[in-house]
């Protein structure tokens, strides 16, 4: 029945609809059994029913059953049965099923029952007597991470103040000790006391450049330049292919 | 003494009744009800002939009759012998058919086929089990001595009733 019925679970088969048609001769005896094999219980059937056409013509049955509600894990394989003489052909089952939305409890808490299995559920599992774990918050990852961030600023403005000492202790240490001499060697004053004088640009400023004249030295001669043939043929033979593609588009 | 006040007694009762009229109501709800599975279609075979024969190109219809008792009805079916709607005739048109059992919902009821009674184009069968039976019609039209029908749209009805006993 696998490959007959969905495989969801909580289906339950509530109906059959069978057909066939028999071939007989109508004196003969002839019995046709549809039933289904009990999944659970070897050599038992969990649905049977048995047309008798024995004295009967044949003919077509087209026949629908009412089958209380049974769980399609208890169906199993299906099969028609025939004693006496006589065939069936054409034959074909339809089963009934429904589905029944509240065989697990908890699908939904709308579901009968639903909190008797939550209930059974948390304690199979071995939530309903544990406390609950409840962490610190400090040592949140979180928590954690912008405190470390925090710790940083606090470095960094200690670097800070810091480095400004030092620069403030070296600017006292000019200030009290401000002597040029007493911070330079001899050479080093000589090359201060150059850089520190007044530079005299006038002597560039009258200086005089010698010029004069270039005469022209290149004289050309006249003469005749020949005409590029190929050029022209060139040009020729572009007139005449852009004539031949004009020609195309002309009327 | 005792018999004058007992004729009083009664001259007093007399004068106290009343009347009222009760109605009981009740509904008779079908034991027979009469549905068409399928809708025929005329197949034409030839200029001159419709068929609902499948071989002809055609579609038998199918009647079906749900008893819920036993042995209280008959089914009347008739096949048509006449248009209900079609293009001018001015020919006439030779009509057969048939009806029979085409599938049953008890095996019991296969022995209406061999049951049934025919006269003209009816045929009746006696409902003698609760149940369902279905019951497929045949209808064929000639037109003149094979004469082609005028070209169109033809209708024709087939009748079943369901006829207490």
């Amino acid at each position: 029945m696998e490959d007959v019925l969905p495989p969801q679970a909580g289906l339950t088969i509530n109906g059959m609809l069978y057909q066939y048609t028999t071939e007989k001769d109508p004196d003969s005896d002839l019995t046709v059994t549809i039933r289904n094999k009990h999944a659970l219980a070897f050599g038992e059937y969990i649905f049977s029913n048995t047309d008798d056409w024995s004295g009967l013509p044949g003919n077509t049955i087209n026949k629908k059953i009412a089958i209380p509600e049974t769980s399609t894990t208890l169906w199993g394989d299906g099969e028609i049965s025939i004693q006496g003489q006589g065939s069936v052909t054409n034959p074909n089952v339809i089963y009934e099923y429904r589905y029944d939305e509240c065989y697990i409890p908890l699908t939904d808490p709308s579901c009968p029952g639903y909190y008797d299995a939550l209930y059974q559920w948390l304690k199979d599992n071995g939530l309903l007597d544990k406390e609950p774990e409840v962490g610190d918050p400090y040592y949140d990852e979180w928590v954690q991470y912008q405190l470390s961030l925090e710790t940083d600023l606090e470095d960094n403005d200690e670097v800070e103040q810091d480095d400004d000492e030092e620069v403030d202790e070296d600017i006292a240490a000019l200030n009290v000790e401000a002597s040029i001499d007493k911070l330079v060697d001899a050479s080093q004053s000589q090359m201060y006391i150059e850089l520190s004088t007044v530079p005299q640009f006038d002597k560039y400023y009258t200086q005089d450049i010698p010029g004069g004249v270039y005469q022209e030295t290149v004289v050309l001669q006249d003469a005749t330049l020949p005409d590029n043939r190929r050029a022209l043929n060139n040009l020729a033979g572009d007139a005449k292919h852009r004539t031949m593609v004009r020609s195309q588009y002309g009327d | 003494m005792l018999k004058t006040t007992l004729t009083i007694a009664a001259m007093t009762l007399a004068t106290t009744v009343s009347a009222a009229d009760t109605p009981i109501s009740g509904t008779v709800e079908s034991k027979c009800s009469i549905f068409t599975d399928i809708q025929g279609v005329y197949g034409n075979p030839n200029p001159y002939e419709l068929s609902t024969t499948p071989a002809d190109g055609g579609k038998q219809p199918i009647i079906r009759y749900d008893v819920a008792s036993a042995d209280f009805y008959t089914a009347k079916i008739s096949y048509p012998t006449s248009f209900s709607s079609s293009p001018s005739l001015s020919d006439t048109v030779t009509w057969t058919g048939d009806v029979e059992v085409s599938s049953v919902s008890d095996t019991n009821m296969s022995g209406y086929e061999a049951a049934k009674v025919q006269y003209d184009n009816v045929t009746e069968f006696d409902l003698t089990i609760a149940g369902t039976t279905w019951f497929k019609i045949t209808s064929n039209a000639q037109y003149g001595y094979q004469k082609s029908f005028p070209a169109g749209n033809y209708t024709a009805i087939v009748t079943a009733e369901c006829i207490a006993n």
